[in-house]
């Protein structure tokens, strides 16, 4: 964002860092505010702010924050004090923030306050295997798929509940609203595309496994990452999955778009470029150490990794095509 | 450029301890990386 790099570490400390030369301008350590918590999802950057929820899990005692810093200094702008652990993005919705939490809350903060406008407290999740959960916004409607199966719409303002869908099977992916649908993966391997108005299904079709994190749009295609072992395209409007790749041991925490190439990260540190149009791989760099999470700008990449390095990288290639 | 763009989540799952001090250096074994940071120092 502007010259700055930001990131979030497992550790609990925000860096802000120089672009050109990875310098830190300012660190925001939220381990001062007691136990130890992380990031985990991403963040929102909105009206000179960073917002981000912070991690402790649903284990016991496991209060953590919704946090607003100062994009340029670090300084602390407000903090929401939340029962639970946030793994998922924090996502706009004009002078609101959206997120929701690991017990199955969904939040609705005023964007300059951090004040709660209102809750939704979902039942308390049994299991964990899907721990991505970001909401959707789209107009003054807010979407969220819960661990109990069911995707459900509010009203932006009152925090009403519009309408409810079982869909009867976990819900294993973020939720994406495009158009006047929503999309989202289940983990029985299947894309669902719902009715944004009322929840009515209008489609589900098989695309080959499990697919985690939120699905990315491109044109009339979506991108989907597979839990640890492919990468897919899918026609959106056709129903029909346009291409799936083999990526072994992947450990990206979403997929990714970067100049034409659909980009995955593996256990083993190898970072792989897929071309959008067909999938066929087009390069792929070794660094070291588990990817996780991937910024960029229109240069470069920003590669993270478990162990806690964040890479600069460069590549010298020309855009590749977007998917058909 | 997307503001979300260019955030990295480092690490998705397991806690760990870090101090705040950074570490920036080129790896001069390969040209590509420009610089790198250290979040643990």
């Amino acid at each position: 964002m502007g010259d700055l790099v930001y990131i979030g570490s497992c550790s609990g400390t925000v860096f802000a860092l120089e672009r050109n030369d990875g310098r830190a301008q300012w660190t925001f350590d939220v381990k001062d505010d007691g136990r130890p918590a992380s990031f985990h999802g991403d963040p929102l950057i909105a009206d000179g702010m960073l917002v981000i929820g912070t991690d402790r899990g649903i284990q016991e005692n496991p209060t953590s924050h919704v946090w607003a810093l100062d994009l340029a200094t670090g300084a602390l702008r407000w903090k929401c004090v939340v029962g639970n652990g946030i793994v998922s993005d924090i996502v706009r919705a004009g002078n609101r923030a959206i997120a929701v939490t690991r017990a199955d809350s969904l939040l609705c903060l005023d964007l300059a306050s951090g004040r709660r406008v209102w809750t939704f407290a979902g039942k308390f999740p049994s299991t964990d295997v899907y721990l991505f959960r970001s909401p959707a916004v789209a107009g003054n409607r807010v979407f969220f798929g819960g661990t109990d199966e069911t995707v459900r719409a509010f009203d932006l303002e009152s925090g009403r509940l519009l309408w409810q869908r079982s869909l009867g099977t976990p819900i294993s992916s973020g939720i994406l609203a495009v158009g006047d649908e929503l999309v989202l993966a289940v983990g029985s391997g299947a894309l669902y595309r719902l009715d944004q108005a009322t929840g009515a299904v209008r489609e589900q079709f098989p695309v080959g496994g499990a697919f985690l994190g939120p699905p990315i749009a491109v044109g009339d295609s979506l991108i989907l990452l597979g839990c640890d072992r492919s990468i897919a395209c899918v026609d959106r409007v056709r129903s029909r999955v346009r291409w799936l790749q083999p990526v072994e041991g992947n450990s990206s925490s979403r997929p990714y778009v970067w100049r034409g190439m659909m980009l995955v990260g593996t256990e083993g540190g190898e970072l792989h470029g897929f071309r959008g149009s067909d999938g066929v791989a087009q390069w792929s760099h070794a660094f070291t150490g588990v990817i996780r999470g991937i910024g960029h700008d229109e240069r470069d990449l920003y590669v993270g990794t478990q162990a806690g390095m964040l890479y600069a990288y460069r590549r010298f290639t020309g855009a590749a095509s977007r998917p058909r | 450029m997307t503001s979300r763009a260019l955030f990295v989540a480092l690490v998705i799952y397991g806690y760990l301890a870090a101090g705040a001090d950074s570490i920036v250096k080129a790896d001069a074994r390969d040209p590509a990386i420009r610089w790198q940071f250290d979040t643990h120092g």
